[in-house]
């Protein structure tokens, strides 16, 4: 089982890491429910159904099925488009936790074609983008192969210190606005040495690019904090 | 295997998003386009790998299953840290059952070579002599090996010292640091992800520097380790100037191994008696 169906797993048996994975995605839940051009929805309530029907999905995602990012964007889509049409013959909406539609997605067996063509063309335009990025800080795909960790344990420290970076405001700005890492800060924020920042910086920022940007398929594929055999 | 995001594509080779963020090289396959997620086979079996394989199979039907548990039993084990940190699991018949690379520079050589099933010494030999060690090697670089054994530690000990000091004689200018560690010494370096090697010098550092954790020192060389307590013994002593031998070792103890003047590392004493006379 990969790291990210570890993690859906997880979020199944415990809230806490479910608020942390939605707080995580809300730029997708939100995105997803932009996408909808339905009328007759606030986007206050889009936000809303696209947030609960993504806590079902996780809730009724089963590995091996189909990538869940693909999973939660058609259902996301297919229960507002469901709710604005209601509301529009009832005049108003209610937000209930009803998994049993989504359920109905996965029974759907065009749907994991449909959802592997969806997938396929959202990675390849987060592929673009994190490219262009990347590029800014001279950095290339093909590059990566030699600056990433060969360790797993050594990519988990590499995302703690990622996740250090987006949340200390200072060194995040150092990173955006004159493209530095605050290797010294970081060091000891995280409790490695300096080397080990130096050693796999070109690396860490590629994480905190993934993570604080609009890369929700990508983002599946991070390493977990959480190190151990490969 | 595991899948994987392709992120972009040559004549060749296609670079890989692999499933907990690793970025691997691999040959291109015609129908791959950017985008794709695929299945890697992260290993391939080599005809080596399948003769040992069949013939542990062979062993499996018409051996006995304690043969099998009998032979990969770990009994012993040798670490070797130069800048790469390296483990051998040995079991009763003095055979590589099992070998680890505690770091990026450890796990890449060990990838690189085939050594399970060898005797020690050879094994010790292929990687010594092997061109991606040899590129680690440097005059001034220090080198610790710990042994671990069961039984007869001290006569492993002793085999593992003349096999690494014989194959290095001439590369490096000081002496090669070879230890008897026991059992509660390597639980605890494999705990902190380290070598009992290194472990140790991390906490003979420890005993300088309290604060210290085992994680800063996981990056660092040993001989990284062994210039900082040298530093700080130069400051105790009072005395200046260069010192050749910047292993801060104590009370003459180089080379012999065994612990027993080591008064640096806490608890280290006790796991040293821990460790001799099985």
């Amino acid at each position: 089982m990969d790291d990210f169906s570890l993690r859906l797993v997880k979020c199944k048996q415990d809230n806490q890491e479910l608020n942390k994975l939605i707080e995580e995605y809300m730029p997708f839940i939100t995105s997803e429910a932009a996408k909808t051009g339905i009328t007759g929805l606030e986007m206050e309530d889009k936000v809303s159904l696209a947030m609960l029907t993504f806590m079902n999905c996780v809730k009724t995602y089963e590995e091996g099925r189909g990538g869940f990012i693909a999973y939660a964007a058609m259902c996301i889509r297919n229960r507002i488009l469901d709710e604005g049409r209601k509301s529009k013959r009832q005049g108003f909406i209610v937000l209930h936790d009803d998994d049993e539609k989504e359920r109905a997605v996965w029974n759907v067996a065009s749907t994991s074609q449909y959802s592997k063509e969806q997938e396929k063309i959202a990675l390849r335009e987060e592929i673009e983008r994190l490219s262009t990025e990347l590029a800014e800080y001279q950095i290339s795909f093909t590059s990566l192969v030699d600056i990433c960790p060969k360790q797993k344990r050594s990519r988990a420290v590499c995302m703690q210190m990622a996740r250090a970076i987006l949340a200390d405001g200072e060194m995040r700005d150092k990173l955006v606005r004159a493209r530095q890492l605050s290797v010294g800060n970081l060091a000891k924020s995280c409790r490695v040495s300096q080397k080990t920042v130096e050693k796999y910086r070109r690396y860490v920022i590629v994480l905190v690019l993934i993570l604080s940007g609009d890369f929700p398929y990508i983002g599946t594929y991070l390493p977990t904090e959480k190190g151990g055999e490969d | 295997m595991k899948s994987g995001i392709v992120f972009d594509l040559n004549n060749k080779k296609a670079t890989i998003m692999v499933n907990g963020g690793e970025f691997i090289s691999v040959p291109r396959d015609a129908q791959w386009e950017i985008g794709d997620v695929v299945q890697i086979e992260r290993k391939h079996f080599g005809i080596k790998q399948l003769a040992v394989l069949a013939a542990l199979v062979g062993i499996m039907l018409f051996g006995s299953a304690s043969g099998y548990k009998l032979y990969y039993s770990q009994v012993a084990l040798i670490s070797i840290d130069v800048n790469p940190s390296i483990e051998f699991s040995l079991n009763r018949f003095d055979k590589v059952i099992g070998i680890k690379g505690y770091n990026e520079e450890g796990a890449q050589i060990v990838s690189d070579l085939q050594l399970k099933n060898k005797s020690y010494n050879e094994a010790i030999k292929i990687l010594l002599q092997s061109e991606e060690m040899k590129a680690y090697v440097k005059k001034d670089s220090q080198v610790e090996v710990a042994v671990y054994a069961k039984k007869n530690t001290k006569d492993l000990k002793a085999s593992v010292d003349a096999e690494v000091s014989k194959l290095l004689k001439g590369q490096i200018d000081s002496e090669v640091h070879c230890y008897e560690v026991g059992n509660e010494l390597v639980s605890e370096a494999h705990a902190s992800e380290m070598t009992p090697g290194k472990y140790k010098a991390y906490l003979d550092l420890k005993e300088y520097e309290p604060e210290l954790q085992a994680e800063e020192c996981q990056d660092l060389s040993v001989k990284e380790i062994r210039q900082r307590i040298s530093a700080h013994h130069q400051e105790e002593s009072g005395k200046g100037g260069n010192n050749n031998d910047s292993s801060g070792h104590q009370n003459g103890e180089n080379g012999n191994g065994n612990g027993s003047g080591d008064h640096s590392g806490k608890g280290q004493q006790k796991q040293q008696k821990k460790g001799r006379g099985h």
